[in-house]
This record gives C-alpha cells, sequence and structure tokens, in this order.
C-alpha cells in the first residue's frame, strides 16, 4: 500500500529536521527541481535515447576541486549521465566522521574519504558541481537508511537515486536490521513519486548487481521485481532494473531476456501499467583483473554484451579497478573505451538467433516460482513479505555480510562459466529447474575444496591467464 | 563424510568487510566434518574470545584480508590461555602484512606471537584443510 499522504507528511517533517538539510527549504528544493531543464532529467533521457545504450560511469572524491574536476572530464570524454558516488562513512549515516575527515581532506589537500560526502559539502554548493552541466547527475552508494541523503540529492538537482531495501543492505551491512532498511526506501520511493510529475518523473533505479559473487540469474531477477515492485507500489513511475557481467556471456544475454520477460509479467499482473522500466546493465562487478590488458578485455566485452541485450543504459568500470579507486583520468578513459567499443558493437543490437531461449525460460521459471512464493507468505504489506523471505533464506543472496541472510545458497560454475546452484538452500524452486542445473554440473568434480570454491569467484584473476 | 566433531571458531578481524574467503571457509570446514561457529566480518578480538569459550573450540581461525590483522591479534594467545582454552589451536590467513615482505618472515612473525600456524597470501586454501586436519588428530 501507498503510504498514505498524512502519514508522509509527518514523516518528511521529522526527517527535514536534520540539521544537514537545513540550508535548503523543502519548497525551495523542489522548485530547484521543477526549473531544471528537461535534459537533467534521467527518466527524459531514456525515453529519448538513441540508439547506444547510455553511458554512465562511477566516480566520487572527498574534495569539491576535484568532484569538480571529475565531472567536467567525464562530460567531456562523452558520459551521457554524470555520477555521485558518496563516501562510506556518509554510507553508514556517520556523518560526523565524514565532516571531520573531508576537513582533514582540505587542510592536507589529500583524499581520505572513498566517495564524495554529500551532506558534508551540503545540497547548495553540490548544485554548483553541475551548473554547466546538461545531462542527468545520478546518485551512486550503498545506504541502508538513505532517507537525508536522497532528501539532500533531490535539493541539488540529481534526478536518478540508485537503491532499494534488499540490494543497499544485504550486501552492504553487516547488521542493519532489513526490516528498516526496507521501511527506508519505501519512504524513499514515496519521496521520489511525490516529487515526480507526468513530464518530470524523478528515476529509481535497483542494484541487481548484489553481491557481484556467484549471485545466480534467478535470484537477481527475483529481487530486481521486488524492488520494482516496492516502488512502484509506493507511485514510483520510471524505473530500471539491472544486473551484471557474470563471466558467461550466454547466460548474460539469457538473463537480461527473463528480466525483461518477468519484470513485464508482474507488472501486468499487478495492475500497474504506467510504469516505465529500463535495463541497466553492469560491467564485471566482482574481484577485478590486475593486468590492464585483461581489465581491458574484460570491459570491452561488456560493452558487446550491453549492446547485444539493447541494454539502455551501462554502467562502466576502469581499467585500474584492481588498484583502487581510480582517477579521473582513468575513469576518463573507461567512458572512451566503452564508448568506441559500443559503436563497434552496434549491429549486434536486439540480434536474434542465439541460442538462449531454454536459459531465459529457465531463469524466468525460477524466479517466478521464488515470487510466487514470497506473496504467499503472510504480512501485512509487500515489503514485510519481503522481510519474512529473508529471514526464512527464500531471498538467499551468496556472500552477503548481513547477519539476517541466510547464506545457505551454494552455487559454482559449469563448463561454461555459467552460474549454477549446487545447493538449494531453502529457496523454493521447481524440481526441473533443479535437475537441469545439476546436469549443467554433472561434469563437475563435487565442490569440496576450498581452492575450487574460490577459482569460481576469482574467474577474472585466476593465475592461468597471466 | 569423515565427521571430525572439531569445534573451530572462525571470523575476519578488525574493520574488514571482506567475506568471500571467509564464506568459503565456512562451507569448506563444514563439508569437512568441522561444527563451525563463524562469527563473520568487521570483528574484534574479544569477540573471537567470547565465542571461543562459549563454543569451547578446539581451535581459532582468525582471517585478515586488508592487511591490517597484526594491530589486533598480539594478545590473543595470551587471552585464550587465561579464559582456559591453553590448548586450543590459533591460526591466521589472508594478506598478514602491508606491503611487500617476504612470507617465510611474516608467517614466522606470527608464529612467535603464539600462533600454531600462520599463511601471507598463501597459494592454496587447501593447505589449511590438510593442516589443521593433522594438527586436530594428534
Amino acid at each position: 500500500m501507498q503510504i498514505p499522504s498524512d502519514i508522509f507528511i509527518k514523516q518528511r517533517e521529522t526527517v527535514r529536521q536534520s540539521p544537514l538539510l537545513a540550508e535548503v527549504d523543502a519548497a525551495d528544493g523542489a522548485a530547484f527541481l521543477a526549473q531544471l531543464p528537461e535534459s537533467r532529467y534521467a527518466a527524459s533521457a531514456f525515453q529519448n535515447r538513441g540508439e547506444h545504450p547510455i553511458l554512465q560511469p562511477r566516480g566520487g572524491f572527498a574534495l569539491f576541486d576535484d568532484q569538480a574536476q571529475l565531472t567536467h572530464e567525464l562530460d567531456v570524454a562523452g558520459a551521457d549521465f554524470l555520477p555521485l558516488t558518496i563516501d562510506s562513512h556518509t554510507r553508514q549515516n556517520d556523518y560526523e566522521r565524514a565532516a571531520t575527515l573531508l576537513e582533514q581532506c582540505e587542510e592536507r589537500n589529500e583524499n581520505l574519504l572513498n566517495g564524495y560526502p554529500l551532506l558534508a559539502h551540503g545540497a547548495l554548493l553540490t548544485r554548483s558541481l553541475f551548473t554547466d552541466i546538461n545531462k542527468p547527475v545520478s546518485l551512486r552508494h550503498g545506504t541502508p537508511d538513505a532517507r537525508v541523503l536522497v532528501e539532500a540529492a533531490l535539493d541539488a538537482g540529481i534526478t536518478e537515486i540508485e537503491g532499494g531495501g534488499i540490494c543497499y543492505c544485504l550486501p552492504y551491512s553487516r547488521s542493519y536490521p532489513i526490516d528498516r532498511a526496507l521501511l527506508n526506501w519505501q519512504y524513499i520511493d514515496r519521496l521520489c513519486a511525490y516529487y515526480s510529475t507526468d513530464e518530470r518523473r524523478i528515476h529509481r533505479e535497483s542494484f541487481g548487481p548484489l553481491t557481484a559473487t556467484m549471485v545466480p540469474p534467478c535470484m537477481v531477477v527475483a529481487i530486481q521485481v521486488l524492488e520494482l515492485l516496492l516502488a512502484a507500489e509506493q507511485g514510483v513511475r520510471s524505473f530500471s532494473v539491472s544486473f551484471s557481467q557474470t563471466g558467461s556471456m550466454a547466460q548474460d544475454i539469457a538473463t537480461a531476456t527473463a528480466l525483461r520477460e518477468t519484470t513485464q509479467k508482474w507488472l501486468d499482473q499487478l495492475g500497474y501499467t504506467n510504469v516505465d522500466v529500463r535495463l541497466v546493465f553492469h560491467q564485471w562487478m566482482g574481484a577485478f583483473p590486475v593486468e590492464r590488458i585483461h581489465a581491458e578485455a574484460l570491459i570491452t566485452q561488456g560493452a558487446v554484451t550491453a549492446a547485444l541485450i539493447a541494454a539502455d543504459k551501462i554502467v562502466i568500470k576502469t581499467r585500474t579497478e584492481a588498484l583502487g579507486i581510480p582517477d579521473s583520468n582513468s575513469n576518463a578513459d573507461a567512458v572512451k573505451v566503452t564508448k568506441f567499443a559500443l559503436r563497434l558493437s552496434q549491429s549486434l543490437a536486439g540480434c536474434t538467433g542465439l541460442n538462449t531461449d531454454e536459459e531465459s525460460a529457465h531463469i524466468a521459471t525460477a524466479a517466478n516460482t521464488i515470487l510466487e512464493n514470497i506473496l504467499q507468505l503472510r504480512g501485512i504489506a509487500l515489503w514485510d513479505r519481503v522481510a519474512s523471505a529473508v529471514r526464512t533464506g527464500i531471498i538467499d543472496i551468496p556472500f552477503a555480510p548481513h547477519q539476517e541472510n541466510r547464506g545457505e545458497l551454494w552455487t559454482v560454475r559449469d563448463n561454461d562459466d555459467a552460474i549454477r546452484i549446487a545447493d538449494q538452500g531453502k529457496v523454493p524452486l521447481p524440481e526441473s529447474f533443479l535437475k537441469r542445473e545439476q546436469q549443467k554440473l554433472s561434469n563437475r568434480q563435487e565442490n569440496v575444496g576450498l581452492d575450487t570454491m574460490l577459482y569460481d569467484v576469482m574467474l577474472m584473476v585466476r593465475k592461468s591467464y597471466l | 563424510m569423515i565427521v571430525h566433531e572439531h569445534r573451530l571458531v572462525i571470523g575476519v578481524i578488525g574493520n574488514d568487510i571482506h567475506v568471500v574467503a571467509n564464506k568459503v571457509l565456512e562451507r569448506g570446514l563444514r563439508n569437512a566434518g568441522y561444527d563451525v561457529c563463524n562469527i563473520g566480518v568487521n570483528t574484534f578480538p574479544e569477540d573471537f574470545i567470547d565465542a571461543a569459550v562459549e563454543h569451547d573450540a578446539d581451535a581459532v581461525i582468525v582471517s585478515t584480508i586488508n592487511g591490517e590483522g597484526e594491530d589486533w591479534v598480539h594478545s590473543l594467545r595470551e587471552e585464550l590461555t587465561t579464559r582456559g582454552l591453553k590448548d586450543a589451536f590459533l591460526y591466521i590467513g589472508g594478506n598478514l602484512a602491508i606491503g611487500d615482505q617476504p612470507r617465510e618472515r611474516v608467517e614466522a612473525k606470527f608464529c612467535d606471537m603464539g600462533f600454531s600456524r600462520a599463511y601471507h597470501r598463501p597459494e592454496s586454501m587447501d593447505i589449511f584443510l590438510t593442516d589443521i586436519a593433522q594438527d586436530l588428530a594428534q
């Protein structure tokens, strides 16, 4: 159920009491957003996009000047959306620590934060980062409680908000309660809907890579559909589902089809007719190759996949990913590499005849079974059923650090490097699905050694490539 | 499956959220038949000691991936002894030092601190499965 207006307004009054939001009055924030040109709206950019997937880099630095320089360089390099990646202290709501470290950064002119501390800089200064930019800005973070952060981001004119109650809690936090994360994100979805008009929609995006480590596609699809439905329930009308490159190109193509079909099926089933859904593809998010040639080959292959699946947006990686936080230069180069690879792959868009129908039906069937089981759970609302599903292990994300995540689902790679379920844990899955997964694994040795398990995770950094 | 019935405490020490090896270790040790108490990532020396006492552990296995483990583990052996677990095996593995240092020297330093065995950037994690089986069989 949508949060009723009177309750939402009351909740919002409490959130807006944060001194970190004091410099912009909520009404001024709304007025600022309303006067931005259409080109600054992510939702509009999706509707007007050309042949290529929209190109979205990442990037966040502590110091304002560094962020301004990065923004400029990414703009010049040809990014379609500009990023604002937030530091980890702000993500954990430790605003004081982020502010102290920012002061130290300014004194010593060095970078002690792994992202841009939006609340330490404030919405007003942050607006000025994008004064001359004619493109949408996307908020990238990993925050279980992002209510204050998103208020400030909207005040600053950011029109695309990444995150969700599942995808920004289980992979990112050890102990933030899943109930609270889901409720906080219901508030954010409601807020984004509240700020949206028919012409000017605030765009929401889920984070499908999750832990980016051996997550089976059916679980990704199920979680993406849930976050879409949770947002649609609050009135969000422009939303991206996403997933990341897994190491098996064939499985990625099948996942894209399954994700599109499953998304549509559930929107129809629940009667949401006015939601514009987009597909976002992330280049490889797992342990990244150190060698530059391997990193660039991997990035290029990700671009080819994005072209093949006709992704609406591609979120890119840099060749220096394995070495720490990429500098401006390597971020800008990454934009150019992917842009060129996309141009070369242009003729692939929507290329049919690839033999992935069986695999995509297989993924969709499993995702639908998971979703049906969740919707049948007892609960007062969808978010409540989702929380129960996490606690009972119906939703289970491999390698998530969260204490409420069951951690019993186990996957291994088959001979083609596709991710297969070896142990379903408590995840309800059809017999026929499990049988096919087993068949695909029939010539893999039993998965007992530690090295074999790590071998699957470390697909892109295996010593044999060096 | 051989059931060892030995009780183990595992976890990643310090402000370190590297979860991959921890999950692999948990599953590998369980598959090998151990009774594993995994205290997870981002844990501190007292968490290991408390869990070891509660679980009456035969071995405590500390992981550190971000390289800052050394600062946290100096008193682990002494604490185990004080709390009545002087015979427990104590292992540490992962990335035990920041920067390039010879493996033997790094591992020897941790053994001097009271660790039964130490593994600095090991080539293989399966070696550990063999080692711990041998140690606990004694």
